[in-house]
């Protein structure tokens, strides 16, 4: 019998600028996680948004990207201290991501995503944070501040 | 800095509004396997426009190729392209032979399972061949994403999706679900 499912967990719409917005308390309820943003930055300079998770911020994400704008193209691989969820200026962005087998325990989990900004280019990313253990918490922050308006939307989806 | 803790909304059963996008099927590996079917499709083509597939996987032996063949046909009546990074650089391409849809490559080192989302568009159509888009990534051995697209040349309504790697197994925990979303 199938099973209606790519549930509304959390919709939240900024009122004033913010550095973070974290959902905590994520039931394992569900298989996947997929996230979308729209919004945008309060600096012109081109940031790397972050996502860590269950409150890491140690070196245990490892994320791959293919980027793509007026002026070429580009991948790069790199060790780091969160999933690269976004990238952002003061111009309207967006991404959508799936982290997938969030609440599984037998498996390092992998973050399929991709983003795009006004005139800042498009790209697809891969991270896998080196853990096993179920997530419980997202934790979105920016060193520029997220724009009042910006929105942040999280789904389950069950297996 | 702004906090939403979740827990409560678990315990009202999350509320949302529900029923265009649902789960038809999930295989959980129990043990090493070759390939995962999903058949009995036409059960649903009057329910459905488009499927998904999402599933994190982990071969057996050496990297390998993933793929799909839709209604078991093994002619060469397929075509798929990629665009990749593998982080150093950026390509694209055509696979061949052309006897099955390219979902990227799986690995086989332990805890690195590989990520792949398929959609497949307008899945029980009798009027347009069937055409499907992947997301891939695996990141470790080998390091990888990959945006791929394929074509079944075949206007027949799906009946049938199997998801392989190319000559060798899944691994026990490799996860496939099959979800349908309403038109």
């Amino acid at each position: 019998m199938p099973t209606p499912t790519y549930i509304p967990l959390a919709n939240l719409t900024l009122g004033s600028s913010a550095s973070s917005v974290t959902f905590s308390s994520i039931p394992a309820t569900y298989r996947d996680i997929v996230y979308v943003i729209s919004g945008q930055l309060v600096s012109a300079s081109v940031t790397n948004t972050l996502l860590r998770f269950n409150g890491d911020t140690g070196s245990n994400y490892t994320r791959i990207f293919a980027f793509a704008n007026a002026d070429g193209f580009s991948s790069a691989v790199s060790t780091n201290t969160s999933v690269f969820p976004w990238f952002a200026t003061n111009e309207l962005s967006n991404a959508l991501g799936s982290i997938m087998d969030y609440s599984a325990t037998d498996k390092h989990k992998t973050v399929l995503a991709r983003y795009n900004g006004v005139s800042t280019g498009i790209l697809m990313s891969a991270t896998r944070w080196a853990n096993t253990a179920a997530i419980t918490s997202l934790d979105f922050s920016t060193s520029n501040n997220f724009a009042a308006g910006t929105t942040f939307s999280i789904y389950g989806i069950a297996s | 800095m702004l906090g939403f803790p979740l827990g409560i909304l678990s315990a009202a059963g999350a509320g949302g509004v529900a029923g265009t996008y649902e789960l038809i099927e999930t295989y959980i590996l129990g043990s090493n396997q070759s390939e995962v079917s999903f058949s009995s499709l036409a059960t649903y083509a009057s329910t459905y426009k488009h499927l998904q597939i999402r599933m994190v996987a982990l071969g057996t032996t050496s990297v390998d190729n993933q793929i799909i063949r839709l209604n078991g046909d093994t002619g060469n009546n397929y075509n798929s392209h990629f665009l990749f990074g593998d982080g150093s650089s950026v390509g694209s391409g055509v696979y061949t032979p052309k006897d099955k849809i390219y979902i990227g490559n799986s690995s086989i080192t332990a805890n690195q399972f590989t990520a792949v989302v398929v959609d497949i568009l307008d899945a029980f159509s009798s009027t347009k061949n069937t055409t499907v888009r992947a997301l891939y990534g695996n990141v470790g051995t080998p390091n990888v994403v990959q945006l791929l697209s394929g074509a079944w040349f075949n206007t027949a309504s799906l009946t049938s999706i199997s998801v392989a790697r190319l000559s060798n197994n899944y691994t026990t925990g490799s996860r496939f679900s099959l979800y349908g979303i309403r038109g």
